[in-house]
């Protein structure tokens, strides 16, 4: 089953398959998506707001809450869970989600 | 394009990166022309010793040959504004006294009394003759004797052998500067003429130092410096700092004994350049600096880099005039902005320009090698002629606490950043001691200032 990802501000969407990161997905779909450690799960720079579809989203492994402290931290006006990093979270289910750097590639 | 032509090493960076030249040479105002000079070169690749930072032996050869040898930042002379002002500076199990002696002098004195050695001053206090509490000697501020009790009783000593010892002290850009070596070349030479001339375009002689925080951090006080005189650890420590720090960018320059590094603020990490528009470095820069409630309207909108900076270089420029009434309005967008960090050998890293011109310091804690002393303190420029208070005095923090929760309003943007510091400073003497780890393995340009330091420290251990 794939799931659609609506991301905003840029309005783009791409679909992501059940064993699949957001962000490798992301990188499948053309799209790039902030990212230094390249799915480490380390520098963090890949980190989404979730605007609607949080029910669908995998629970964060303790790994990645301890990566999302920092970030939460400057995002105190949405509830905590729905901050993630999207080389983290799997997704079963149609997501809108909010990530300032994503952009479509350059043709 | 003089940013090719300058490039240092191949390896400093892939061709797509833009270097701080390029982002002077956009400036809505004239630039000094030594942030364009570069003096660096390539130092090799070899894996460093790690003895520097475990052993115990190496601690004493710093002592000797480093400690007692070089010119340090003992304080500020706004720390001891009037006459018969003191404070105390503690260096590896030496304290020195340092004193106004008169409106415009001061001196400095071993912080220790000539009868059977009790120390004198404990911190700071304002003093007409400095005296021991144990039998009450005292001495003018000058260091000579003023009443030694029972006089008689000493008939074997002269004044001239009861006074104070004095220590050697020069003061440049109100920085009082001491050296334990009676022959060590006078402060100016020991700075050298590119580190006066760069000065003299922020002077700091009329900046009072609004805060001054210490912390002891559980690694050798060298590991501590340097996690303040390389940009690479941004991606890992720092990540929010992404859109606005042109981190692989920065440049990297050794001036003598000294360094100096210039960051590009306003301008993404060549990291992330490729997702970041300029809207999106000013909008990241001012969600970390400034309040919400300072934007009622939102942020302002941008289409250039250029123009993202002019526009947070101007709001710098406001918010410094609202705070201290100082003019900044012919001072480039880079003096504003921009990180401009010198690293005054071997313990003092400090900001040029107006952006925050902070200060660090860094001692070992005591003679222990394994832990240290790190201070971090600001300046904040006032107009001339304008009266300034005293200094802000040091605060301890606990060894656990964290800056951001600190009730100071000046931590109020930065504690974040630095308790990410401290964080990744408290892991990396335990794992540097393991033995599967040979050494550290520097970045050939961004962590050459690093390398650069440690060659000069080799040098003088190695002079024993
Ligand atoms: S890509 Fe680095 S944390 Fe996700
Ligand atoms: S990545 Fe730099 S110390 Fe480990
Ligand atoms: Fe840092």
């Amino acid at each position: 089953m794939l799931s659609r990802v609506t991301v905003e501000p840029a309005s783009l969407t791409f679909e992501v398959g059940p064993d699949e990161t957001m962000l490798a997905a992301a990188a499948r779909s053309g799209i790039l998506w902030p990212t230094v450690c390249k799915g480490a799960g380390a520098c963090k720079t890949c980190y989404f707001l979730i605007r609607s579809g949080a029910q669908h989203f995998s629970p964060p492994t303790p790994r990645e809450q301890q990566e999302l402290m920092w970030v939460r931290r400057r995002h105190q006006d949405v509830p905590e869970d729905h901050v993630r990093l999207a080389c983290q979270a799997n997704v079963s289910g149609d997501v809108t989600v909010f990530c300032k750097g994503a952009r479509a590639a350059h043709a | 394009m003089i940013a090719d032509k300058i490039d240092p090493a191949d390896m400093r960076k892939p061709a797509s990166f833009t270097s701080p030249e390029t982002y002077l040479k956009t400036d809505t105002r004239p630039v000094p022309q030594h942030m364009f000079e570069e003096s660096t070169w390539d130092l090799g690749n070899e894996v460093m010793p790690k003895e520097g930072y475990i052993s115990g032996e190496y601690h004493q050869l710093e002592v000797k040959h480093l400690w007692k040898k070089v010119w340090q930042v003992a304080c500020r002379e706004n720390d001891i504004p009037e006459v018969g002002d003191r404070i105390a500076y503690d260096v590896v199990g030496q304290s020195v006294m340092v004193i106004r002696t008169a409106p415009d002098t001061v001196r400095a004195f071993h912080n220790t009394c000539q009868h059977r050695g009790t120390r004198l001053l404990e911190k700071c206090d304002n003093v007409k003759h400095i005296s021991c509490p144990f039998h009450n000697w005292s001495w003018n501020l000058d260091g000579s004797v003023h009443n030694i009790p029972a006089r008689w009783d000493f008939p074997g000593a002269s004044d001239a052998d009861l006074a104070l010892r004095e220590v050697r002290c020069e003061r440049w850009n109100a920085f009082v500067f001491i050296n334990f070596d009676k022959d060590a070349q006078p402060l100016e030479n020991y700075l050298g003429p590119d580190i006066l001339r760069h000065w003299r375009s922020w002077p700091r002689a009329h900046s009072r130092k609004t805060y001054h925080f210490g912390m002891i951090v559980p690694c050798n006080w060298k590991l501590a410096l340097h996690g303040f005189n390389e940009i690479y650890h941004t991606v890992g420590v720092h990540p929010q700092g992404l859109p606005f720090t042109a981190d692989c960018s920065a440049k990297y320059d050794f001036y003598g004994l000294h360094t100096r590094f210039i960051l590009s603020l306003g301008v993404p990490s060549p990291f992330i350049g490729e997702t970041t528009e300029p809207q999106d470095s000013l909008d990241a820069f001012l969600s970390q600096y400034s309040p919400p409630e300072a934007f009622p309207n939102g942020f302002p909108q941008v289409s250039t880099f250029p123009q993202a900076r002019a526009v947070l270089a101007d709001l710098l420029r406001g918010s410094l005039r609202q705070m201290t009434g100082v003019d900044l309005t012919q001072k480039s967008d880079a003096e504003m902005l921009d990180a401009i960090g010198y690293m005054f050998f071997p313990n003092v890293i400090h900001w040029g320009g107006y952006a925050l011109p902070v200060i660090h310091r860094f001692r070992p804690n005591g003679n222990d090698h394994r832990s240290c002393l790190w201070e971090i303190m600001a300046l904040a420029p006032y107009p001339e002629g304008a009266k300034m208070e005293r200094d802000a005095p040091l605060v301890m923090l606990e060894a656990n606490e964290r800056f951001a929760s600190r009730p100071e309003p000046e931590l109020r943007f930065i504690g974040e950043v630095l308790d990410q510091d401290v964080h990744a400073l408290r892991l990396i003497q335990q794992g540097l001691e393991s033995d599967g780890f040979s050494g550290p393995r520097l970045g050939n340009y961004q962590e050459r200032n690093v390398r650069h330091f440690e060659r000069q420290v080799a040098k003088l251990v190695g002079e024993g």
